[in-house]
């Protein structure tokens, strides 16, 4: 959603008055708790007791072993999973608590999204790619190709709108993924492995510019990894294990 | 809601990345439209002209008294119905078959027809009946002058002038009753309609030349207004006469050719379904494929319901464009099949109307609505199933394959089976075989849906005992493992082949009952038949000469007249026939016939319309009276859908008074020569009847009767052939679409070492094993589907049975070409898949 | 009116038809009954009735032709001779004629001109002389019926020679006619009791008309004295006689016959009927001579539309119509305007 147009609601406004109000956190969790089904019976917990706070701006990386959990913990701030215990406020909003369609429109205007895995559409222009989250937010058409244009050019594809995902390198698809992900100034950026399917050198330029782009929209950043690299580049580093996420 | 937006960039997207399977999918639904829409549309139209054609020759009366038989009603009726309060107006009608020419089998040059001989008094029918009387050259009605419509004088309705190309003033030799008589052409019935073939001339010379003197075939009336009037004529009415209603008429033209009707237009609401598989199949497909990218959409925001909007959206605008395309070509195919095959399809129908098309919008509508919600059917259970999925999962890629340890459930599918079984039961509705047809769309879902489950059963040996040969087992394993992605490909096969089955099963059952019911009902060596010989045939005088003709061993005679038993019904034909009534009975009853009963033999058409049965007594109005009737059996008649009965010729005579013969069989001495016996026969036959009768052998007459049969499923073939068609596109493109949507596990193979023949030998084994697997199940069930259609369907619709016959050949033939093309397809994609990009795929997850 | 029958009778005389001869007596009531061995025949009642509504005209015309047939077809259905029937009310409230016609082949009982008496029949509609005496008319048409009863004051006219009144300048050309002028109506007219004075022509003949004639102009007045005149005259092409006749029976039972050169017709007040457009002289001034004195009767119809079209059963279109002159009320009837009538 467009910061000029305040009158969206909270969900909308939030990210907006994150970044002049400082104090109120974009993101906060307490207690969360889930637990997956075994195929022999029975449940094993993934994590419990995760309490986190993001203030604006922030950027917070989560590293933990494989099959902890991580992905699950973002899938739950994401209101795409459902914890067993515990609350998620988004914007001062309960994710748990609100219906389907509601959850995705806070998905649409509050949340930008970047996968190890890029996906990036292949039947569709990387400027409509990237206007995707505008139009899922409301926006007409037109401007959220302008718009889309204009991020892709801040984050060095100028002029590429109109090719197609099939010609483009690694690198350059996360580039189209992290457009996406800021396009419509989402108060969250939720990252999950972004580097991981990138060579050590692309990685480092993808991920600052991950991180130089958050900071200029004031979102804050949350980042499962395994990377140092991309712990070191964080304000915070938290490491989740069954025992909760505690700092590293 | 601007995910419209969104909406119309992923379809667009889509439909550029695979537009052949779209296009497909909208051919499919294109050509189930087109298919019924043009049966309708040539139905519809052929029926109309074929009652404006009767209303023509009926002068458009408010109602008319009818003979029950050709042989006519007293002319005392008359004077007796004319002084009825109730009667406003009355018009004595003789009404005779006739011919002109020489009446010639299809293919022959010889010059001929057949029309409806009227007379009339034109005084009468003024008030009545205006379109009948004629106008005299002058364009004066020829009422009132010196009589012109008395002596020679005849009229003839537009088509028929046209037919014999005939002006004022020229001479017009017809035959009727087996008299022949030459008038002069005074004019035309102006207000005859353009479809009856019709002559009019004045009742008193009908009487006297066609040997009519004293009987009438139709009183016309005009009756005062109140429920009463009809009451009154009908308590008025002798036994041989009944009333025939306006609605009545149109109920028996109706009749006439309303099985045949339905029929065809099931037929092509298969083909129309068959299109519904075909969407709901690329659909499913296109679901599965896009599942990463729904589940990106669903992260990124877009609502479930959005999502579900967007593919029923695609559904929407497949069907919108097909269902525009079906109408179009729905409409271009009616004009064509009216061109070539006339109104009634070949089917026989309607031989005496010209046929005009018209465009029906409310049908237009209608069929293009259906084919709207076929592919709107065909895209709601993928759109759901795509909304139920977890986006998180789906993005990672592990929602879109299924568990291998959860056995597809097969209850539904079995509950579908046994519910077309019990349908099957049923009875006609409305004299329509409504749940025969109701039990092959239960069977055929049923079939289709049980297909992951019996696929799984049936590879289940070859996945426990696994293969030494790599190919094969991981051919069999994968099969064995996604019961589902198989089955999407096998619906495809399983509908098609069974409703190809079915089709073909049944029309083979259909030409070899008929060829051996010919061969039954044709034991003599040569056959004479006079046609438009209704009202009258052969006088004793001339069957004796025909039966002094050298080289004949013995000669049989038949009278062959129609009667109608229930007015709202097609007449049935009375044939009476000399000698012992030998006919291979398919019921007999073992009793003498009762005193006072005549011993007859009933065909089955009649005994199921009537509900006649061996061994009951039944009365059937002739010569003027209700007469007594033991059925003694049935015979099996697919020459006469509405129904005959056989009488020994003697007893006919003697309840008629009637002696002509309209029709005879020959046994020839041994050494005589057919082609010289015959030349001596139409030699024999008075001048009259030359140009009516037609001899015919056995073997010719098979041919003729085979031939006529085809053509008649011509229609039927071709609807086949398209089902056909439809069905391997269809296996074709959800093979390749699958065997694409695989390229990242080729990638993976290729990467652990397995060379790029096996993975081609691979996909080959596999898709002749699902192509087998659908050819048999399609097989099986399309024998099922056959047995209802044999067994429920044909019975129920037109009143005949006939023996089972399966075209062994075909189905091999059918069974192999699936495998092949299942097969060949599959590799063919494989090769596109393996070309180059497989090394990517495994990097790129779409 | 008489013209209809020209379309149903050629002028070819055939040999089967009896001739119409002078000298033959008219023997009553034999000759009120058919005559079918004669081409053609009519009954022919016109008059004036008072109703409650005031004066009304009416006509019932009932026709027999014998149709130029010999055959030796058995069928019931030859038409040895057809029956037709005209029935008209002139309404001068409504401006126009109700008419009905009715059309059938004798044969069935259906439809017969009795010989020896007066008793036509066509379906319903039925003309007949009671053993009262008495003529009778029951019919009913689209809007009007009539039951209607006449009864004779006076004796029939003979017209021409003893009843053999000649029609034009050649010999053949002649019927067998008489009038009943006269004749007291009372009866119902759709069921309300009505009373009048009607006119009975009764005419047969083979052979009527000249070659060059195209029409006909009649008209028959009851004078209020008691007498009667009747007048009519044979037109060409160019609207002038080529032959005339009539009589005059005065109060007195004083019969003079008219000789062409004793009738003078002058068309007038031409009328244009609207529907066939049609032009009608329905004002005509004629004149009779009596002895030696001329007497001029100016004709005013009842209304000028009494135009009737019998076109859709096979008649042509006539005007025959309600009219007075000083002193009395007749019927005028006009054919051969709405265009040659040449077969």
């Amino acid at each position: 959603m467009r910061p000029d147009t305040p009158s969206a609601g909270p969900a909308v406004a939030a990210p907006v008055l994150a970044a002049t109000v400082p104090a109120a956190p974009v993101l906060s969790a307490v207690g969360l708790t889930r637990a997956v089904p075994l195929a022999g019976g029975g449940r094993r917990t993934l994590f419990s007791g995760v309490s986190i706070a993001l203030a604006p701006g922030e950027v917070v990386a989560i590293t933990g072993e494989s099959g902890v959990g991580k992905s699950t913990l973002l899938n739950v701030i994401a209101g795409l999973d459902m914890a067993d215990a515990g609350e998620v406020l988004i914007g001062g909003r309960n994710v748990a608590g609100l219906a389907e369609p509601a959850r995705a429109a806070l998905r649409a205007t509050a949340l930008g999204f970047v996968f190890q895995a890029f996906h990036v559409l292949p039947h569709l222009s990387l400027a409509r790619n990237v206007a995707l989250p505008c139009l899922l937010a409301g926006m007409n058409a037109a401007d959220a190709l302008a718009r889309a244009e204009a991020t892709l050019a801040e984050v060095g594809l100028a002029g590429r709108g109109p090719d197609w995902p099939a010609v483009l390198s690694g690198g350059e698809l996360q580039r189209v993924a992290i457009a996406r992900a800021l396009v419509h100034r989402p108060g969250l950026v939720l990252a999950d492995e972004p580097t991981g399917n990138l060579d050590p050198e692309t990685a480092g330029r993808i991920l600052h510019l991950l991180l130089a782009q958050a900071r200029d929209r004031g979102a804050a950043v949350l980042i499962v990894t395994h990377s140092e690299m991309v712990a070191a580049a964080a304000t915070r580093v938290l490491r989740l294990s069954a025992g909760g996420l505690l700092p590293s | 809601m601007q995910h419209w937006q969104a909406t119309g960039w992923l379809i667009a997207g889509e439909w550029r990345a695979h537009p052949v399977r779209i296009g497909l999918a909208v051919l499919a639904i294109a050509v189930g439209v087109a298919l019924g829409f043009a049966v309708h549309m040539v139905n519809s139209a052929a029926l109309a002209s074929f009652g404006r054609a009767v209303a023509s020759v009926q002068g458009r009366a408010d109602l008319a008294v009818r003979a029950r038989s050709a042989a006519g009603l007293d002319e005392a009726l008359y004077p007796r119905l004319a002084r009825l309060p109730e009667v406003q107006a009355i018009s004595p009608v003789v009404e005779l078959p006739a011919s002109w020419g020489r009446l010639a089998r299809p293919g022959s040059q010889a010059r001929g027809g057949r029309f409806t001989l009227i007379g009339l008094d034109p005084l009468r029918a003024l008030r009545v009946t205006p379109g009948l009387v004629g106008l005299s050259r002058a364009g004066q009605s020829g009422v009132g002058s010196r009589p012109t419509w008395q002596g020679d004088a005849v009229w003839l309705s537009p088509a028929l002038q046209r037919a014999t190309g005939l002006q004022p003033g020229d001479a017009f030799t017809l035959t009727a009753a087996g008299r022949q008589a030459r008038f002069t052409v005074m004019g035309r019935l102006a207000s005859a309609g353009d479809e009856a073939q019709m002559a009019v001339i004045d009742i008193s010379e009908a009487q006297w030349r066609f040997g009519q003197v004293g009987r009438l075939q139709r009183l016309d009336l005009k009756l005062a207004e109140g429920a009463g009037a009809r009451l009154a004529v009908q308590a008025a009415l002798p036994a041989d006469a009944v009333l025939a209603t306006p609605e009545a008429e149109a109920s028996r033209a109706d009749a006439l050719s309303r099985a045949y009707r339905v029929n065809l237009g099931m037929l092509a609401l298969v083909a129309l379904l068959t299109g519904g598989f075909l969407v709901w199949s690329a659909q499913a497909l296109s679901v599965a494929r896009r599942r990463p990218q729904f589940a990106l959409l669903g992260v990124l925001g877009l609502p479930r319901a959005g999502l579900v909007r967007q593919l029923l959206a695609e559904g929407l605008l497949l069907g919108l464009v097909g269902a525009a395309l079906g109408v179009a070509l729905g409409h271009g195919l009616a004009a064509l099949v009216v061109d070539r095959f006339g109104g009634d399809l070949g089917g026989g129908y309607f031989n005496r109307a010209q046929t005009r098309l018209g465009f029906d919008l409310a049908a237009a509508f209608g069929f293009g609505a259906l084919g709207l919600v076929t592919a709107l059917a065909g895209s709601i259970a993928p759109a759901l199933a795509a909304a139920r999925t977890a986006p998180a999962q789906a993005l990672k890629g592990l929602g879109d394959v299924p568990d291998p340890a959860t056995a597809p459930r097969a209850w539904p599918s079995l509950a579908l089976l046994a519910a077309g079984g019990l349908a099957a039961l049923g009875p006609a509705l409305w004299g329509l075989p409504l749940l025969g047809y109701a039990a092959m769309a239960l069977l055929l879902a049923g079939g289709v849906a049980l297909m992951p489950a019996l696929a799984r059963l049936l590879l289940a040996p070859l996945a426990r005992r696994g293969s030494a040969w790599l190919p094969l087992d991981l051919a069999v394993r994968r099969l064995w493992g996604v019961p589902q992605a198989a089955a999407l490909a096998l619906s495809g096969i399983v509908a098609s082949t069974a409703l190809m089955v079915a089709m073909a099963v049944m029309v083979a059952s259909f030409r070899q009952s008929v060829d051996d019911w010919l061969i039954a009902v044709l034991p003599s060596d040569l056959y004479l038949h006079l046609e438009a010989a209704e009202a009258g045939g052969l006088a004793p005088a001339d069957q004796a000469r025909l039966a002094q003709v050298p080289g004949l061993e013995s000669v049989r005679f038949q009278r062959v007249i129609s009667v109608r038993i229930a007015s709202d019904q097609p007449a049935v034909a009375v044939m009476a026939q000399s000698g012992d009534l030998t006919m291979p009975l398919t019921a007999a009853a073992d009793a003498a016939a009762p005193a006072g009963t005549t011993r007859a033999l009933i065909s089955e058409p009649l005994a199921w319309l009537y509900g006649w049965r061996v061994g009951e007594v039944h009365s059937l109005v002739i010569g003027g009276q209700q007469r007594r009737l033991y059925v003694a059996g049935t015979w099996r008649d697919y020459a006469r859908q509405w129904g005959a009965i056989m009488l020994p010729l003697a007893d006919y005579r003697r309840l008629t008074g009637d002696v002509t013969a309209t029709e005879a069989a020959f046994e020839l001495k041994a050494a005589a020569d057919a082609q010289t016996v015959q030349a001596a026969l139409q030699a024999a036959l008075p001048a009259a009847v030359q140009g009516q009768a037609q001899f015919g052998r056995p073997a010719e007459m098979r041919a003729v009767a085979l031939t006529i049969f085809d053509r008649s499923f011509a229609v039927t073939y071709a609807l086949e052939a398209i089902a056909i068609i439809i069905g391997l596109i269809g296996v074709a493109t959800s093979f390749s679409a699958q065997v694409l949507a695989r390229m990242r596990e080729f990638g993976m193979l290729r990467h652990v070492g397995v060379p790029r023949r096996q993975i081609l030998q691979m996909l080959g084994l596999e898709g002749a094993g699902l192509g087998l697997i659908g050819a048999l199940s399609g097989l099986s069930l399309g024998l099922v589907m056959a047995l209802v259609l044999v067994r429920v369907v044909n019975p129920q619709s037109f009143h005949w049975t006939m023996d089972l016959a399966l075209p062994w050949p075909l189905l091999a033939g059918l069974v192999a070409a699936l495998v092949i093309c299942a097969g060949g397809t599959a590799v063919i994609a494989g090769r596109r898949a393996l070309g180059g990009q497989a090394l990517l795929a495994v990097r790129a997850d779409w | 009116m008489r013209r209809l029958l020209l379309l149903l009778a050629p002028l070819l005389l055939a040999a089967t038809f009896a001739p119409v001869r002078p000298g033959v007596p008219m023997r009553f009531p034999a000759d009120h009954g058919a005559h079918p061995e004669f081409r053609t025949e009519w009954w022919y009642v016109t008059g004036w009735l008072n109703t409650a509504q005031g004066r009304q005209g009416f006509q019932i015309t009932f026709f027999r032709t014998r149709p130029d047939i010999d055959t030796p077809n058995p069928s019931a259905f030859v038409p040895r001779q057809v029956i037709f029937a005209h029935a008209a009310l002139a309404d001068p409230a409504r401006g126009k004629l109700r008419h009905a016609a009715r059309i059938a082949r004798a044969g069935f009982g259906l439809a017969n001109a009795r010989v020896g008496d007066m008793d036509v029949t066509l379906d319903d509609w039925r003309l007949w002389r009671g053993r009262d005496g008495r003529l009778h008319a029951k019919l009913a048409g689209d809007g009007f019926a009539f039951d209607l009863a006449f009864t004779p004051t006076q004796g029939v006219i003979l017209q021409g020679q003893g009843g053999f009144s000649r029609k034009g300048p050649g010999a053949g050309e002649a019927s067998h006619y008489y009038s009943w002028p006269h004749l007291a109506v009372a009866g119902r007219v759709n069921g309300a009791a009505v009373t009048g004075t009607a006119w009975l022509d009764r005419e047969w003949s083979s052979t009527l008309m000249n070659p060059k004639a195209v029409g006909w102009d009649w008209l028959g007045l009851n004078m209020d004295d008691g007498s009667a005149v009747t007048l009519f005259r044979m037109r060409d092409k160019a609207g002038s006689a080529l032959w005339a006749g009539g009589s005059h029976r005065s109060k007195a039972g004083v019969l003079t016959v008219l000789k062409p050169d004793d009738v003078r017709w002058q068309a007038g007040g031409w009328w244009q009927s609207p529907r066939s457009k049609a032009r009608w002289p329905v004002r005509p001034t004629v004149a009779l001579r009596v002895g030696a004195a001329w007497r001029e009767l100016p004709v005013v119809p009842m209304m000028a539309d009494q135009e009737l079209d019998s076109r859709m059963s096979g008649g042509p279109v006539y005007w025959e119509g309600a009219v007075t002159v000083p002193g009395g009320r007749g019927y005028l009837e006009l054919t051969g305007y709405a265009s040659p009538l040449r077969m």
